[in-house]
């Protein structure tokens, strides 16, 4: 595939997201910025705001996106909503986008990862794979069993959260996850702003001592935004929905879930544990990229990452001859 | 009569309390100096955050845990072999209880100061009251270690009220009024009238039973905080029995090791005989046989049935661990049963030697059943920070790791500087009659 | 043509994206380029929507630009006529509706030439942008033949001078909203009388009621554009609001199961139960003691 091909595929995404089924022409995120603060009169009360290119304006209380919820609330779940994601790992070539705007998203360093990417190989002679993996919002979630006080807990929605103000970090959540999904926040973390309320769906910034990981963008949902890593994700691996609604999306297309679980031969990962994941990959069949498309373009930081891998082993091998 | 007898035990051990020696001063300073190195390490790791230690998000935790459960481990010599012996009358106990009853106090309170090392949030300790969930085993474990901490307190108190009432009584004890007036209120006016006896006999039957019952528990608990888990390494239905036979036998140990100090530094040669140092080994060697019977299933029925994961786990102990595996799961539980096991080998330094690579082993056994496993993850772990793969302690862990013992050995100095290490009333007592059964 | 503009429009917007260009207009300190993304969408209320969303560029990505004025107008050889103005609200977006039958000026092709501009101020730079339509309806229907549920599109187009024609050789795609997106159900492609027909799937989970909207669209065709239209029935399957299965005393709920608690409070009860009778002996250990004195005191004083 040349690289023109691609650029006019990625163009057309672009502009299919402005179609009507696509849904919601999302072609920005983030903060709302006035055009001419003074002129709005809608409530009259006027709130300043720091813009995301950092300069403060004053943005009418009525504009503003809706608060996060607050502690109480983010117990409860969005209502009659159970969520599930779907990750294609046919299309999967490693390109990050979907770590990175999760740690932009999330407001994470560059070193902490709610999404990983495993470079798997299930056994000597099979094919090596990537393998995105995110919190699998388990139905049986052993974090939450394990938790002392009640500060990891499951919505009615299924999204496993965090309260990072409860929290006391003991760290047995962390133990008690068989897929190494959740991180600790071991150093100082940025001091929140001043009169922000603190939301465990939104989850920033950390708290220094307690626990975090991926929370499926609860926030990003109650707008019917889709979490950050699937907007981002250039082959539309990820796909996230509502399993009551049978339907799940990557922001181009949009499938049953049933039928694409059906028809890919969905599955989820170590299922035997009990788990119950709401989380299900479907296999690396007739795969669009190589598995060394995903290695050859990493910086070389995170190259070191799978560096223990056999793939990576036998791939510096070959070099070295 | 058995009051003169004791009048003479109490004139032998009145030095001890009354006095301490320049040997016994330095002792005491090297220890505060110890542990005040590792309140140092604290308040390095309280301001600057779990980040100095060298637990990273794969080993989430670490040398503190393996203290946890190493000095709760030792908290079994009192509780059981304290408890154990009491109802079966084992006359040869009788100078030895008490130091097993300190054991038992003393690293009862220092263990569970190890888990709170590990917490990231100190500050909100109070949540574990105020939103505790049963569902948790780290709720049980509060639950039954405070449990545990009042039991063998009232245990203890039981045990000492007797020579209480002996330290009051006796007048020529050249201590601080306020030391006396201590006793005094402390030993509840107890003279040993019958009716005294009777109570303190009750008391002490039904309690020597329910420090058992309590140890035992509080030690599964411990065990399924791992075990309850699916971490490869950990999710073994044996643990909690395996765990409680570990904790008997380090607590063994660490009452042979607690038994050749005193006996050296208090000239106890009278009292503590070769003898004893023979049946606490034997109970050492019956326990190492438990011990190593227990880690031979854990480990064959992992290695026979090599699941993936196991066997990364297997493969990582005989690689990265090989000498801790050898040394810990061979020597451990090899030495003392040749030790032991030959009469022409069981010499005071012999068993006392033996016992001290116990409690190494048994402490390298607690680290071998955290720290591997949680480098093994089911998922492998691709990270490039060699920390995220590996854990190495840092100084400021071996630090508090060596606080700990300090305080071990300080607060045990000065609980044998308050009240006699051998139980002089019990000591002076003739032989008890056998009508009282084991309840 | 117009597709072309429309494209060119979004390649811009891709382009302006790229990072190394976002860094240097993030470094001059504004005025922030703006950009637009301008739609023309034929509604079954006989109207044309136009919609234009600004969004700002940045280093960051883009952000929607709320509360700019946008004027509408068409395209006319002697100069754009304008149609009226609005103002962009919370996510960007500025929306005009305009009669589909209207007498505004077409091209040889019958299409007219809509235009949104923003005029920009000391912050933020213009924009604009062009979208060719030909108006036209749809208009959505349901019935069922022998227990077969269909779905029935209709369409019209909108000639010049208010006539109406059939909407033919279109393909139309049926879909029902869902909660970040469409789900496509069928593809109905209309005759030369403008009309066509699919079976409609019995298998689509609607609201608790089991009501569906469904949307007929057409996307980005050449000459109409985006036509839309919607229309509610109720064959949807039931969506449960909170799932039945969800158990409420497990390990992992706020409740713990019932055998916990009293396996807990047994084994509680037991324990601090010989607790307070060992308590209990040396409280009367104690009360013995006093009795014996107060007994002593009596017989001293007896004596004395």
């Amino acid at each position: 595939m040349s690289e023109e091909h691609n650029k006019e595929k990625n163009s057309r995404r672009k502009f299919l997201k402005l179609g009507i089924l696509a849904g919601a022409g999302t072609v920005a995120t983030g903060a709302i910025i006035a055009a001419n603060g003074g002129t709005s009169s809608e409530s009259g009360e006027k709130i300043k705001v720091l813009t995301t290119s950092g300069e403060v304006m004053e943005v009418d209380k009525n504009f503003l996106i809706q608060a996060p919820v607050g502690r109480k609330e983010s117990h409860e779940g969005i209502p009659g909503r159970k969520f599930v994601m779907v990750i294609d790992l046919a299309k999967c070539k490693n390109a990050r986008k979907c770590v990175e705007a999760c740690q932009r998203g999330h407001e994470l360093e560059k070193d902490q990862e709610y999404l990983k990417v495993y470079l798997m190989q299930d056994s000597e002679k099979t094919a090596p794979y990537w393998f995105p993996k995110p919190c699998y919002h388990c139905d049986n979630p052993q974090c939450v069993s394990v938790c002392p006080v009640g500060a990891t807990y499951k919505r009615s929605d299924g999204i496993v959260l965090i309260d990072n103000e409860r929290c006391i970090g003991c760290k047995f959540c962390m133990t008690g996850c068989p897929y190494s999904t959740r991180i600790f926040s071991w150093k100082a973390e940025k001091e929140p702003e001043e009169g922000s309320v603190y939301s465990p769906e939104k989850g920033v910034p950390r708290v220094e001592g307690t626990v975090s990981k991926c929370d499926f963008c609860p926030d990003m949902a109650r707008e019917g935004k889709l979490p950050y890593c699937a907007t981002a994700c250039p082959m539309g691996v990820i796909y996230f929905g509502d399993i009551d609604e049978d339907v799940v999306t990557n922001g181009v297309d949009t499938f049953k879930f049933s039928e694409l679980i059906r028809d890919r031969s969905g599955y989820q990962y170590l299922e035997n544990l009990g788990t119950r994941p709401n989380v299900y990959y479907l296999p690396p069949v007739d795969r669009q990229f190589p598995v060394e498309r995903g290695y050859e373009g990493l910086e070389d930081d995170i190259k070191a990452n799978y560096s223990e891998t056999p793939f990576v082993k036998k791939l510096n091998h070959r070099e070295d001859k | 009569m058995a009051s003169n007898t004791s009048d003479n035990l109490l004139k032998e051990f009145a030095p001890q309390l009354e006095k301490t020696g320049l040997l016994g001063k330095i002792w005491i300073i090297v220890l505060a100096f110890l542990i005040l190195l590792g309140i140092f390490a604290l308040y390095w790791q309280i301001s600057r955050g779990h980040i100095v230690t060298g637990m990273r998000d794969n080993v989430v935790w670490g040398m503190y845990i393996v203290n946890f459960i190493f000095f709760m481990g030792i908290s079994y010599a009192g509780a059981l072999i304290s408890g154990t012996l009491h109802l079966f009358h084992a006359e040869w106990r009788k100078p030895v209880i008490r130091m097993a009853e300190f054991i038992t106090i003393i690293s009862l309170l220092i263990g569970p100061l190890y888990i709170m090392l590990c917490i990231g949030r100190l500050d909100r300790l109070p949540n574990l009251v105020l939103f505790g969930r049963i569902q948790s085993p780290i709720t049980w474990d509060v639950i039954a270690i405070s449990t545990d901490i009042i039991g063998c307190f009232i245990f203890l108190y039981l045990t000492i009220l007797k020579d209480l009432s002996k330290l009051r009584d006796y007048s020529e004890l050249k201590l601080p009024a306020w030391r006396k007036k201590v006793y005094n209120v402390m030993a509840l006016g107890y003279t040993g009238t019958p009716e005294q006896q009777l109570m303190l006999k009750r008391a002490t039957d039904i309690m020597a039973g329910m420090v058992i019952a309590i140890a035992i528990i509080v030690y599964s608990v411990l065990a399924w905080i791992f075990s309850v888990t699916l971490q490869p390494g950990w999710h073994s239905t044996i643990f909690g029995p395996y765990f409680v036979i570990a904790a008997v036998y380090s607590g063994s140990g660490v009452l042979i090791v607690a038994m050749y100090i005193f006996r050296k530094v208090y000239h106890l040669e009278k009292h503590i005989t070769q003898k004893h140092f023979v049946n606490v080994g034997v109970i050492m060697l019956v326990l190492a046989a438990f011990f190593g019977y227990f880690t031979f299933s854990e480990y064959l029925t992992k290695w026979y049935g090599s699941e993936k994961n196991d066997e990364i786990l297997i493969k990582i102990l005989f690689k990265d661990y090989y000498f801790f595996f050898i040394f810990s799961n061979y020597v451990g539980v090899l030495l003392p049963l040749i030790v032991v096991g030959f009469k022409k080998l069981r010499t005071i330094n012999n068993i006392t030697i033996t016992a001290v690579v116990v409690i190494v082993a048994l402490w390298m056994n607690r680290y071998l059943i955290v720290v591997p496993t949680l480098e093994s993850p089911y998922l492998p772990i691709q990270d490039a920070r060699e920390a995220w793969r590996h854990y190495s302690p840092t100084w400021v862990e071996w630090a508090l790791t060596i606080g700990g013992i300090a305080s071990f050995c300080l607060f045990f100095t000065l609980a044998s500087k308050f009240i006699p290490i051998v139980q002089v009333s019990e000591v002076a007592e003739p032989v008890e009659p056998g009508d009282i059964s084991l309840r | 043509m117009k597709k072309k503009i429309f494209l060119l429009t979004i390649i811009a917007i891709f382009l302006l994206g790229l990072p190394s260009i976002a860094q240097d207009k993030a470094a001059e300190k504004g005025p922030f380029t703006t950009t637009m993304a301008f739609t023309a969408t034929s509604t079954s209320d006989d109207s044309v929507q136009l919609k234009a969303v600004v969004s700002v560029k940045h280093e960051e990505g883009a952000t929607f630009l709320m509360n700019a004025a946008i004027d509408f107008s068409y395209a006319n050889p002697e100069g754009d006529v304008s149609i009226g103005q609005a103002k962009t609200g919370i996510n960007g977006a500025a929306i005009l509706k305009v009669p589909a039958s209207n007498n505004y000026t077409r091209d040889e092709a019958q299409l007219i030439t809509f235009k949104a501009s923003y005029a920009g101020n000391d912050k933020y730079e213009s924009s604009d942008g062009e979208f060719l339509i030909k108006p036209s309806k749809l208009t959505l229907s349901f019935y069922e033949e022998d227990s077969i549920k269909y779905v029935k599109v209709e369409g019209i187009q909108y000639e010049a001078e208010g006539k109406t024609s059939p909407l033919g050789g279109v393909d139309v795609a049926i879909a029902i909203p869902k909660m970040f997106s469409m789900l496509k159900v069928g593809q109905i492609s209309l005759d030369s009388t403008g009309i066509g027909s699919t079976e409609f799937p019995t298998d689509i989970i609607g609201d608790s009621l089991g009501n569906l909207t469904v949307v007929a669209a057409i996307d980005e065709h050449e000459v109409y554009g985006f036509v839309q239209a919607n229309a509610s029935n109720s064959w949807g399957l039931h969506k449960h609001l909170i799932s039945p299965d969800r158990p409420s005393r497990e390990l992992w709920t706020p409740i713990a199961p019932l055998w916990m608690i009293i396996t807990l409070i047994i084994m509680l009860a037991g324990v601090w139960g010989h607790y307070v009778y060992a308590v209990v002996q040396l409280v009367m250990i104690k009360k013995s003691s006093e009795r014996a004195r107060k007994k002593k005191e009596k017989d001293e004083k007896a004596t004395a």
